[in-house]
């Protein structure tokens, strides 16, 4: 391989969105630490700041069609990878906009803690970006990197320390495995970039290779059965990096696996399929079924969280175009639904220093709006029309229909069914349970601003969906020709 | 490459891992055959012929050591990665400077943190 450190202007302007939020944390760092007595409200709004120029940056981008690679194929900025960047920002902005009242509580290192929001964030930019297993590795590792020290950041709280613990452990096995199975497709098949191993042949190595890069993606994305960190981490982890840790990493570890699937292993469809199909079951049922039994609104997001990335994998083992429309569609319901939860949930606690769901008892009586709030958050997870999660189940069940997975379908119609139990459990004890406590409930402007937000999108994407679904199917074109390449590669390519 | 049976490729590093393990096995198993057994309290020393131990290695330390050892860690990766590009300089030219000068003014922000959080002082 020639050594060469080539780059022009123009290459470095596929790269701004990342060097301007490079720039921007480190000068918030720098504000932070030399000025004494700065409020950290300050310090958030400008990291919310920087993060919105970012986000403009790449809609720019977006609408200008700017496009291309760097780095011998490891960084490609596509319509895919902008889109991705975009969901990564927006969870971010409304995540420090929630934090703010949270942070209050910390008792030191206040500012840090939006620097490494903004870290992490950073990273699943680059994860985005990632067409190369190496910098599919070295993103990976980066992003979460910083939710090692989030999800850890109460000192003296036994259960946030376990949490990291938890969460450091299993994700250096989840690091070990993924570096292992990168190893094994090196080996096999002599390249690291996705498009490169596009027509490799199929072998025992290159298997087990990604099934093990899938099972670290698997933990990132907390599907069945590499779940186990999920509720544990998701209870003692502050609850706005809960929130993040639940939306940001999995739109990353999302963009990743589609490539993957769709680019490189595009030849191998009918074996992967079947992986999916599995993993998107079992995801459906265990985090269906298990939610019933929580007692802790967290946990109970937990294990829903499991359950929606069942429903995403669908799009994945439907393993077409629309497929992929589907998958970038639900994520961007799931974003404004689950971080809209969230918002209540950061909400309410702030307040009464619980997350038990025995104390949204009478929540109505005690605040309409974050009861109502909560309401339609809740049926959008749930998949109730109008609201955003039907039309991105209706659009992913399509997909699947597509397909003929029925099985599939059977399942997740079943699932929706039972999801809608818990649920609607929540909501029965915020309108039918008499509070203990009546005293009303007040939330923070941000954390009203991060509601409202989530309530617009809730309601937009389920009543006027079109210009988003323009706007994804736009972001996946370059896989419209995906199946063809399955034809095509088919009577040679069933091993594997 | 990839079309053979697995098993044939893998075949010298079987025979090379039981070799390995062969070779430990075999040299303690032999040592404990033909040694004579007569310990006594020197002998058990980690140290046979050195200092005597005045205490257990595991004890608590202050948490400064660790910070110490993390900023050396810190300056310890920017000479590994220095000494490359010093070989190379000259063929990257001024790209090269400016780059390393980015990585360099990133490293400083950490080092500007930490000094300013007082991990440098002792006391």
């Amino acid at each position: 391989m020639t050594f060469d450190l080539v780059l022009s202007g123009s290459d470095l302007l596929l790269l701004a969105p990342e060097i301007f939020l490079t720039v921007w944390l480190c000068v918030v760092l720098a504000i932070d630490f030399s000025i004494k007595n700065l409020d950290h409200e300050n310090i958030a709004y400008l990291s919310v700041g920087g993060v919105i120029a970012t986000l403009l940056n790449l809609l720019w981008f977006d609408y200008l069609g700017v496009t291309g690679t760097l780095f011998h194929d490891m960084f490609v900025l596509d319509r895919l990878a902008i889109f991705f960047k975009i969901f990564v920002l927006l969870s971010t902005v409304l995540v420090i906009l929630s934090s703010i009242d949270y942070v209050k509580s910390f008792r030191f290192f206040r500012g840090e803690y939006y620097f490494l929001v903004m870290m992490s964030a950073l990273g699943m930019m680059f994860m985005a970006s990632a067409h190369d297993l190496l910098s599919v590795f070295v993103t990976l590792e980066f992003s979460t990197f910083g939710f090692y020290v989030l999800v850890a950041y109460l000192r003296d709280d036994v259960k946030s320390n376990e949490a990291g613990l938890k969460f450091f452990i299993l994700g250096v096995f989840a690091a070990g495995l993924l570096a292992y199975g990168v190893s094994l497709v090196y080996g096999e098949t002599g390249t690291l970039v996705f498009s490169e191993m596009a027509h490799t042949p199929g072998s025992y190595g290159l298997a087990i290779g990604f099934l093990m890069i899938f099972a670290a993606l698997g933990f990132k994305i907390g599907a069945v059965p590499f779940h186990s960190w999920i509720p544990d981490t998701y209870h003692g982890a502050p609850t706005p990096v809960t929130a993040f840790l639940s939306i940001a990493p999995k739109g990353a570890a999302m963009a990743i696996l589609i490539r993957m699937f769709y680019v490189a292993l595009a030849a191998f469809k009918p074996t992967w399929v079947l992986l999916f199909v599995v993993a998107s079951i079992l995801s459906m049922t265990y985090g269906n079924i298990v939610a019933i039994a929580q007692k802790n609104i967290k946990r109970l997001l937990a294990y829903s969280g499991i359950a929606q990335i069942g429903n995403v994998l669908i799009g994945l083992a439907a393993g077409t175009k629309r497929g992929s429309d589907a998958i970038l569609f639900y994520l961007l319901t799931y974003l404004f639904a689950n971080l809209g939860a969230f918002a209540v949930v950061i909400g309410v606690g702030n307040l009464i220093k619980s997350d038990e769901i025995e104390d949204y008892n009478g929540l109505n009586r005690r605040s309409p709006f974050l009861a109502a709030a909560m309401l339609i958050f809740l049926l959008s997870l749930a998949g109730v029309p109008p609201l955003a999660g039907f039309i991105g189940k209706l659009y992913i069940f399509v997909a699947a229909i597509d397909q003929e997975l029925y099985t599939l379908l059977a399942v997740g119609l079943i699932n929706i069914i039972i999801s809608m139990y818990y649920y609607l459990v929540v909501v029965k004890k915020m309108y039918i349970n008499e509070p203990v406590d009546p005293s009303p409930i007040r939330v923070s402007i941000p954390i009203k601003t991060v509601i409202y937000v989530g309530l617009a999108g809730t309601l937009i994407l389920g009543i006027y969906p079109r210009p988003f679904i323009e706007w994804v199917v736009a972001a996946t074109l370059m896989f419209s020709n995906v199946t063809d390449m399955v034809a095509a590669a088919l009577p040679h390519g069933s091993g594997g | 490459m990839g079309n053979e049976p697995v098993p044939l490729n893998y075949l010298p590093i079987a025979i090379f891992a039981v070799i390995g393990a062969a070779f430990g096995i075999v040299s303690l198993l032999a040592g404990w055959l033909v040694r004579p057994h007569r310990p006594y309290r020197a002998k058990l020393l980690p140290y046979e012929s050195g200092s005597p131990l005045f205490m257990d290695a595991r004890v608590q330390f202050p948490m400064r050591y660790y910070i110490i050892a993390m900023l050396f860690v810190i300056f310890d990766i920017e000479i590994v990665f220095l000494f490359p590009w010093a070989v190379v300089f000259g063929k990257l030219g001024l790209l090269g400077l400016i780059e390393m000068g980015v990585f360099i003014a990133i490293l400083v922000v950490g080092f500007w943190y930490a000094w300013k959080k007082g991990a440098l002082e002792w006391e």
